[in-house]
This record gives C-alpha cells, structure tokens and sequence, in this order.
C-alpha cells in the first residue's frame, strides 16, 4: 500500500511538475497568473487524442514513432495556442492593473473550454488505448509500464528543460527577461520574443501533461482542465512561483500528497485536499519554499 | 520636540539601508532632510510614517513610541506625508482625494450611513466643507471636479499635500515636493510651506534643490549612505567639508 | 423624477405582462431581479474595494441551503432570513479575516478555492445536504413565505417581493458608495498603501465591505430556494461566480447602474431570446461572454456604463 501510494504519487506529480511550469514560467516573465493555462492542457490532451485516434491501430514496430508523433503535435499545438493566446488577450494588457490579465485569461478560460465543448461534445470520450500495457511487480506493489513511462518522459523534459535554461542564450535571455523587462531591453534582448518564447515552451509542457494526464486517466472532457489546473498551480506557488526547479519540486510533492490523502483519508475528498492546500500555501507560505518575499519599494 | 528618532537602523536583506541614526525634531520647525540618491532618506519617511517597521532603535512622537504603530494609527496622531512618486486615488476627484484624507478626523458607523442619520448627514458636510476649504488654500478648487489623473504634474503635486493637509497633522513629511516643477510652480511651493508652517505644522522636507531648501529650512539634516554626516544651520551645513565631499563624490 | 416614472414601470409592467399571459418573461424579470441582488451585492467587493472575488456564489449557497434546512423544519421566511444573512455574514468574515490580507490576484485565487470547497462539501457531506440530489430530500418540502394572510407561490408575487429586496439591496449600496466608508473603499482600490497612510484602517474597512457583499449573497439565495423551491451544488459551480463577475465586468465595475447593464446583458437578454433563437443559441452563449469579456477589459476596462463621478459635491448645498 505504501509504496503503490508512492508510485501513484509520483506519477500523478510528473504530470503537475509539468504542468505547473507553465504557470511558473509565465509567473515570473510577466507576474500574472495564466489562469487559461489549464485549457491549453486540456486542448493539448485532445490533440493527442485526436492523433491517436486517427493513426492506424497499433504496429508494433512503429512504437517510438508513434509516441513521437503524439506528444510532437501535442507539445507544438498547445504551445502555439499558449502564444496565440497571450498576443491577443495578455500582450495588450502588459501595462494595466494586475487584475485585468488575471480577468482577460478567465475570458480565454471560458472560451476555449466552451469551443471544445461545442465541437467536441460535452461528454467525456475514452481515450485510444494503443499501448501495450504491461504490469511489473516492484517491492510487491504493482507497476504499469504507463506510469514508468509518464515519469521517465517527465524527468527527461524536466531535465532538457533545466539545461536549455541554463546553458543557452535563450534560456540566459529569459532568465535576464525575468529579472527585469528593461534592463534585458537595454541588454539587446527583445523581450516580445523571449515571452512568446515562455509561452510556447510553457505551454507544450502543458500540452504534453495533458495527453500523459488523458492516457493515464484513460478518458479527455472539455472541463479536465480545471481542477488538475488549480493543483498544478499550488504546486508552481508551493515551490515559489517563479521558480522552474520549485515548480518540479512542488509538482512531485503535491502528488505524493494527492496519493496519500486520498489512500489514507478518503478518495471522495481528496480535491478538497487540494484546495486547502493552495488555501494554506497562499496563506502561510505565499512565497514558497524556496522563494524569497520581495516587499514593494515605495 | 515633537519628534525624536533614536538610533534607528533598517536594513533591506544585506543593505544597511539607515544606520543608527538620531535625530530630533522641534514643533513649529521646518527640517530639511538632504543627501545624494540612495542616502535613506525616503526610508526615514517610511519608518516614521509606519510603512516598515525599524530593526533597531525607537522612534517617539510627542512622547508616543510609533515605532510598531500601525500606519493608520501614526496617521490619525498626527503625521502625514507626501510620496517622492505620486499616489494619488487616480479615479477619484480632486475633492474625493481631499476627503478621503479627512477619514481618520470623522467616525459615522455603517448603520449610521445605511440610515442616513442627522449625525451623518451633518459629518458628510463637514468633510466635503472643510475639503474644500483646504483645496482654497491649496488653490485647486477650480480643478475639484476632475479627475485626478488628470491634473497637471505640479497640480498632483500640490494635491498630495491637500490630502495630507486634510488629516490635520502636526508634523507634515514631504517627500521631494518640487520634482518635476518648473520655476514658477517651484516658488509657489515655497509660498506654500511657509503658509501651512504659519499654521503651526511641523514639516519635515526631503528636497534636491539647494535653493529651496536653504531657504525655507530652519535646521538641515543630511544622509548619505544611510548615516547622518551632518546637521545644522542652512548656512552651517553649506560649509561642512564632510557635506561638500559627499555631493561632489557622488 | 426620472425614478419614480422608472419605478412605476417596475411595478405596473408585470401585471400587464400577467394579465396577457406572458409568464416566461415574468419569470426571466424575477431571475434577472435575483442576478441584480447578487451583482449589487458583488460590486461592493470588486468594484469599490477591488478586490476579486472569484467564489462569491458559495454565500448565495449558504443563504440558500441555510434557508432550506430551516424552512424544511417549519420555520417561517421571516425568522430564517435573518438567520441566513448573520451566517452568510458571520462564514464571510471569519474567511475574510486572514485572507484580505492577500494581494489581488492571490487573493482572486484563494477565494476561488473556498467557493470550490463549499460547492465540494454540500456535493460530499450527504447527511447535511442530501448531496448532488439536492434538498428538499423526497417527502419533503420547503415551506412557504407567507405575509400576513398572502402565501407567495406564483412568479408574479415572487416577482414583487424580489423588487422590493432588490430596491433595498440598491439603496444600501447606493448610501455606502456616497459616504465616508464608500470613498474609502474607492480609495483602497486605488492605492491600498496612500489609503493606509491616509488614516484608513485598511483591514476593518476591507473586511466590512467583504462581510456587507457576502449578506447580498445570502439574501439572493435565500429568496431564491423559497422561490423555486429546489437547491443542488450544481446551481453554484465555479462558472456561476465567474459569470457573476463577468457581470460587473461588462457593465461596469464600482458603478451600480453597470452592474444592473451587466445583468441585463448577461442573464436578461440571453433568456428572452432564448425562446426566439432556441437552445442551440444557449450553447453559444458561454462563447460569446468569455469573448465579449476578453473584448471588454482590453478595449474598455472601465465597463460599458463606468462610474461617474460625483461632480455636484463641489456646487455646496444649501441645506
Ligand atoms: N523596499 C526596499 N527593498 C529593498 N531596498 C530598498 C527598499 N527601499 C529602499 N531600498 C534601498 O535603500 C536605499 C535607500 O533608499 P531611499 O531611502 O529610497 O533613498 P533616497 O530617498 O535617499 O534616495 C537604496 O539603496 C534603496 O535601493
Ligand atoms: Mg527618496
């Protein structure tokens, strides 16, 4: 029991890991909250689906190309949404008060959800089972290759991630963009580009948590989004929005703790779990774990 | 003394933003508060007013320790300042920002309002009266009715200190008042202080230009890198070496 | 004037509107009536504090399964009122109490989160809520409102009694956005720190607003469960509060005629067309208020009727 608690909880955080850097990135590139991201998960989710269904049924050989097709035009649709979306609902937006973005992407959050539930139907539909699913046994818990797989591909991109942040000259612009807009201006970075950049990034991890979220789940509904939003969210504040490594950290914690309330407590609870802890972090702990408040200069 | 701060420190993370500073404040003085950009200056008006808390050290007014006080506590026994970056409630009128500053000096209770009592409907007359006087004085009453985003930058400026004016201080801190000022308006402002000082309100002045602040400061203080080097007569102070080379070395 | 002719149309229209027969829009004018409770009450927390409430439709459930837990047990309207409007009003202030503190879109977040929380528990806690099925449970029935020797069952008179509570709801917004409290409230919303060193007691103010709001809640919800006689957490999902503030948005926050505009855009209009363009059109209807919402804070934030200011305060009354 436990140690399956722990292999669900870590699956379920390798797909808020992802998720939530979406919410971190774009955080701490323009200090708002992208409220519509959960929608480009669900709609990145639906890209898989609609990719998986339309290939021919499963041929063994073709395994890897398969998945790479999948989780390429999921990653790149939902990235390109993300960008979409943020130059004609945010950009216009970059000067105003910090409640009209948060208002503006509730607006996309309602138009996106309501699109796909007009042309996709408002039903959940099952999502293509096309893998060859095998259990293992592991300290006498039982292991899907799916979980295996979700985590392994979280932890690679997580990791592709970390080091294109770090090593690249755009990853560098980004990290200067972050820190200060005009300072990066006067550096010869153009900042219109490195915030596309952020969404398109942010939003083809989402896209990808998505399809990972409906194979995992087996099923894609045009309103997925939204509770699996509002955790990945805690987990971007839990770690210090922000912050990219934090935002991993608190996907991974949240899901271990996702498990376990809803393993030891009580299964039909368990979202409430989920939202008194965003309640307590935001309370107690609004800059994180791993953050630092910054009090305003006057 | 009206107000004495007594080795007070403040630091943001590792910067010593003010280092053990002291100084006193007589009633009925203009102060004037000096140094290059960065010197703490502004930081001072913050601790005294509430808006951070000192690390170190104490500071009284009129005998009353405020160092902890909450901001609007500070306000209502008397201390009002003005912003070295303006905020003003932008969407309110000229009038409605004079009122709001008469908030701490009037007491109707929400049923009071919700039932429109005699009590209330006479205190909303005073407010909107006394307001308006103070814009008279100020010379913005032609402009009451408008926004106040759309005021010039000096009228801004001089509303500020309306505001600050309708809470009824005793001390009045102005954060670098004449920025942005061309020489006319600056002049006014100085005729200005010296009425509000005729009115026996203290003033504490943070200001760049030397002409102003010789002349209308009784006493000098000056910061720089968060310690204070000097303090006097305009005249005094003028003079000081430590002064000169902290001007010119910056 | 212009008020009273106004408000003689608001009484005389609906029994013209009976005599012929039209109920629909009979019952459309006492929805939009109960929207405007909620949006009146809404605006005093987004816009005149502004601060974003993204669960306010959490107080309208607790008046209205407050309501229909005591009515089910026989008490009259008149006493459960109260009793909803001091616990919706008590719930909000012991909520408000750490998280006003928060700053705007936190604050948006967490409230969003505690709407989610209520709408779970009367979703989860069956003994209390009878769950999804909603209340009143099977053989049982909530009771009537009853005045003197009239019973309210018809659209029309339920119509009058929501007039007359929204006529209150309005005057009481109207006397707090035009006094000292009010213009506070304005001014935290535009500069919570010069409000601060203003004298305001931000906290106390802010908490009174959020409290007053969430009383409005509780009266809308109140009246409506005795209304139509039937409560389940689907009428308060997330969506609900969202579409609320959608209101305020569109027509106009911190003014009160823009949130009347707004539910009238928004609740009104959609449900007199609905028979017109048919069902398909209902279905569009999110669509096109997550786009005219997008449209509306890019190209004019302040709403479609923005708040005047008050320009006759300078010209001194004598009185
Ligand atoms: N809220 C703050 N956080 C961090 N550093 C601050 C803050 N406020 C002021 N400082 C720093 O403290 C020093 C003094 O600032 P300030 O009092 O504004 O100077 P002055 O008003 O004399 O120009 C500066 O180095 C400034 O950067
Ligand atoms: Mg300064």
């Amino acid at each position: 029991m436990f140690i399956e608690q722990v292999i669900n909880g870590l699956t379920l955080g390798s797909i808020y890991a992802l998720f939530a850097l979406g919410y971190t990135m774009v955080y701490g590139i323009l200090r708002m909250i992208n409220f519509a991201h959960s929608e480009i998960f669900m709609v990145g989710a639906y890209i898989g689906f609609w990719v998986l269904s339309s290939l021919p049924v499963f041929l063994p050989g073709f395994l890897p190309a398969y998945f790479l097709a999948v989780f390429i035009l999921a990653m790149l649709g939902a990235g390109l949404l993300a960008v979409v979306v943020e130059r004609i609902a945010y950009k216009p937006l970059r000067h105003a008060s910090r409640l009209a973005p948060l208002i503006s992407a509730i607006g996309v959050s309602i138009f996106l959800q309501n699109l796909i539930m007009l042309t996709a139907g408002a039903s959940s539909r099952p999502y293509p089972e096309k893998l060859p699913l095998e259990q293992f046994n592991f300290f006498g818990a039982q292991v899907s290759s799916l979980q295996i797989f979700i985590f392994g591909l979280a932890v690679l991109l997580m990791f592709i991630l970390t080091l294109f942040i770090s090593r690249t000259r755009l990853g560098k612009a980004m990290r200067a963009t972050a820190e200060n807009h005009i300072v990066a201006q006067l550096m010869g970075i153009n900042v219109n580009t490195v915030i596309s950049l952020t969404f398109i990034i942010g939003g083809g991890l989402g896209g990808i948590a998505g399809v990972l979220n409906g194979l995992y789940y087996g099923s894609v509904k045009y309103n997925m989004g939204f509770l699996p939003g509002i955790k990945a969210f805690t987990a971007a504040v839990l770690g210090g929005i922000g912050n990219l490594k934090g935002a991993m950290a608190g996907g991974f914690i949240l899901g271990i703790v996702e498990a376990f309330a809803a393993g030891y407590i009580s299964s039909e609870n368990k979202d409430i779990f989920a939202f008194v802890i965003l309640i307590l972090v935001l309370l107690f702990k609004p800059a994180g774990l791993f953050g630092e408040e910054v009090p305003e200069k006057i | 003394m009206l107000l004495q701060i007594n080795s007070v420190t403040k630091y943001f993370g590792g910067l010593k933003a003010l280092s053990a500073i002291d100084l006193t404040v007589n009633a009925n003085e203009v102060l004037g508060l000096i140094g290059p950009n960065g010197a703490g200056k502004s930081t001072l008006f913050n601790l005294i007013t509430g808006v951070y808390t000192p690390d170190k050290g104490t500071i009284l007014f009129a005998g009353k320790n405020i160092g902890r006080a909450a901001p609007h506590k500070i306000t209502s026994l008397g201390i009002t300042r003005t912003f070295q970056n303006i905020r003003l409630f932008a969407n309110m009128t000229v009038l409605e920002n004079v009122m709001v500053g008469r908030h701490c000096r009037t007491r109707s209770k929400l049923t009071e309002t919700l039932l429109q009592t005699r009590g209330f409907k006479r205190e909303e007359k005073e407010i909107a009266d006394s307001s308006r006087s103070i814009l008279a004085f100020i010379g913005l009453l032609k402009e009451g009715n408008q926004l106040a985003k759309n005021l010039s930058y000096g009228a801004q400026r001089r509303l500020e200190i309306a505001r600050a004016l309708a809470a009824e201080p005793s001390l009045l801190l102005l954060d670098e008042p004449t920025a942005g000022m061309n020489l006319q308006e600056c002049n006014e402002l100085m005729e200005l202080i010296y009425k509000i000082r005729a009115q026996n309100i203290t003033i504490i002045i943070i200001e760049h230009q030397m002409n102003v602040i010789m002349k209308v400061s009784d006493r000098i203080a000056v910061l720089d890198y968060g310690e204070k080097i000097a303090e006097g007569r305009p005249e005094e102070v003028q003079k000081d070496p430590k002064v000169i080379e902290a001007y010119l070395g910056a | 004037m212009k008020w009273l002719t106004a408000l003689l149309l608001l009484i005389i229209a609906p029994l013209i509107g009976y005599h012929y027969g039209n109920f629909y829009a009979l019952h459309v004018a006492g929805l939009v009536g109960i929207y405007c409770i909620l949006c009146v009450g809404l605006n005093i927390t987004v816009g005149y504090a502004g601060l974003l409430d993204l669960g306010f439709m959490a107080f309208c459930a607790i008046g209205a399964y407050t309501a229909a837990l005591l009515s089910i047990k026989g008490l009259s309207f008149w006493i459960t009122l109260p009793v909803c409007l001091l616990l919706g009003g008590l719930i909000r202030y012991l909520i408000g109490a750490p998280v006003l503190r928060l700053r705007g879109d936190y604050l948006a977040i967490v409230t969003l989160a505690f709407g989610e929380i209520f709408r779970l528990v009367a979703n989860n806690f069956d003994w209390l809520t009878n769950g999804p099925k909603g209340l009143p449970r099977v053989g049982e029935k909530i009771s009537e409102i009853r005045l003197f020797s009239l019973s309210f069952t018809n659209d029309l008179q339920f119509y009058y009694l929501i007039l007359f509570f929204l006529l209150c709801t309005l005057l009481i917004s109207y006397r707090l956005e035009h006094s000292r409290t009010g213009r506070a409230l304005v001014a935290i919303r535009e500069d919570e720190l010069a409000a601060k060193l203003s004298g305001i007691n931000v906290p106390r103010v802010k908490s009174l607003a959020f409290v007053l709001s969430g009383m409005f809640g509780a009266l809308a919800g109140a009246i409506y469960v005795h209304w139509i006689g039937f409560i389940s957490p689907e009428m308060f999902t997330f969506w609900e509060s969202v579409l609320l503030v959608a209101m305020l948005v569109i027509g106009g926050m911190g003014n009160i005629a823009g949130a009347l505009l707004g539910v009238l855009l928004l609740v009104g209009v959609p449900e007199l067309l609905r028979p017109v363009l048919g069902t398909r059109f209902v279905e569009y209807r999110m669509l096109i208020f997550g786009l005219i919402m997008i449209v509306v804070i890019i190209f004019r934030p302040e709403g479609l009727l923005p708040s005047k200011r008050r320009a006759a305060e300078l010209h001194a009354k004598d009185d």
